[in-house]
């Protein structure tokens, strides 16, 4: 290196070699500090669900609807339904819903936990909170709740609460019922000991 | 002719119903609620009981149901804080807060007591108006 007069000049002919030194320690280092790569723990999955699903035949989302005689239309679908292996037309689903358009124009909404479906009878028996909303604004919650298709006759055997715009109901069990052959207007009957509380200005 | 004070003046007949019975159908279409089987109804200070009641309601102002007409069978009998009365039939209009009880018609003050064949009893009023073969029956009793 050449003796230069100047400081100016020193520093300049010293960084020239320090300078790429440091850069090419900096490079170096890059592999020194990749981030190690597992490759077992890339694709997560879980093995939980391959075993129920080798062992249990079920089926996702099943829907079955269909019309009953009095012309009212129904559906019921549930997230999953397991087949009963000894009886094929039974299946027990979870997280049911059913929906009936009654022939008046009323729509019924049902949602239940689980619900055991007998194709052959036609009928569905809900258990686990069910809720009953009817579009005309009534809402009825109970313990269980028995669906003949057929005869489009729905009714709770433990006790029902009925909520209205401004009334709240309790009864002992509720039967929602066509008078007459299954065309009639459809009567929904409280028993086994009833209390109404109805407050117009709620 | 005779007017009768059943102790019950300015009556709110808005105020909450309570009722309470064996068995109710509710024919939504029909817009009636029918209860059967030792019907109680209470509103405020006045508690009505008969043996079959029903409820005439429809879609209110605000769009919720509003009770019209409640009419009563069978055993009615109708109890203000200080008078009684019993009857076979009894028509209740919440809007014209008006009760129209019928049927040999018995109505007990104290120690007095008339019958007729008719009550109209004026819940905002207070007054009852008995028609038709009016009787009353004073009970000396204890003098």
């Amino acid at each position: 290196m050449r003796a230069y007069d100047n400081a100016y000049s020193r520093i300049v002919s010293w960084l020239k070699v320090l300078l790429p030194l440091l850069a090419l320690a900096i490079l170096s280092t890059l592999f020194l500090v990749a981030r190690t790569i597992d490759p077992a723990q890339d694709i997560p999955f879980s093995d939980i669900d391959i075993d129920e699903l080798m062992n249990e035949p079920r089926i996702g989302g099943p829907t079955f609807s269909g019309m009953t005689e009095g012309g009212a239309a129904f559906s019921l679908s549930a997230d999953r339904a397991v087949p009963d292996p000894q009886n094929t037309g039974r299946l027990s689903g979870s997280d049911v819903r059913a929906a009936i358009d009654l022939p008046e124009g009323i729509r019924v909404d049902v949602v239940s936990d689980t619900a055991e479906i007998d194709n052959d009878a036609r009928t569905a028996g809900m258990t686990g909170d069910v809720k009953i909303e009817s579009s005309n604004g009534l809402t009825l919650e109970s313990g269980d709740l028995t669906i003949d298709f057929d005869a489009l006759r729905l009714w709770t055997d433990s006790a029902v609460t009925l909520t209205a715009p401004d009334m709240t109901l309790d009864a002992g069990h509720a039967e929602l019922v066509s008078e007459g052959d299954g065309s009639g207007p459809y009567v929904l009957v409280f028993k086994g000991g009833v209390k109404l509380l109805y407050d117009p200005k709620q | 002719q005779a007017t009768v004070r059943l102790g019950v003046e300015n009556h709110d007949s808005a105020q909450p119903v309570e009722i309470t019975s064996e068995e109710l159908s509710l024919n939504q279409q029909g817009g009636t609620a029918t209860f059967t089987g030792g019907v109680i109804v209470g509103q405020g200070d006045v508690v009505m009981t008969c043996e079959r009641m029903v409820v005439e309601y429809g879609s209110g102002d605000e769009g919720g149901n509003e009770i019209r007409v409640i009419r009563m069978f069978g055993g009615v009998t109708f109890a203000g804080p200080t008078e009684a009365a019993e009857a076979e039939e009894a028509v209740y209009t919440l809007s014209e807060d008006t009760i129209v009880l019928t049927g040999n018609v018995l109505v007990t003050q104290g120690a007095t007591a008339l019958s007729s064949d008719r009550l109209t009893y004026n819940l905002a009023s207070g007054a009852g108006q008995m028609e038709g073969r009016v009787k009353t029956i004073l009970n000396p009793g204890n003098n």
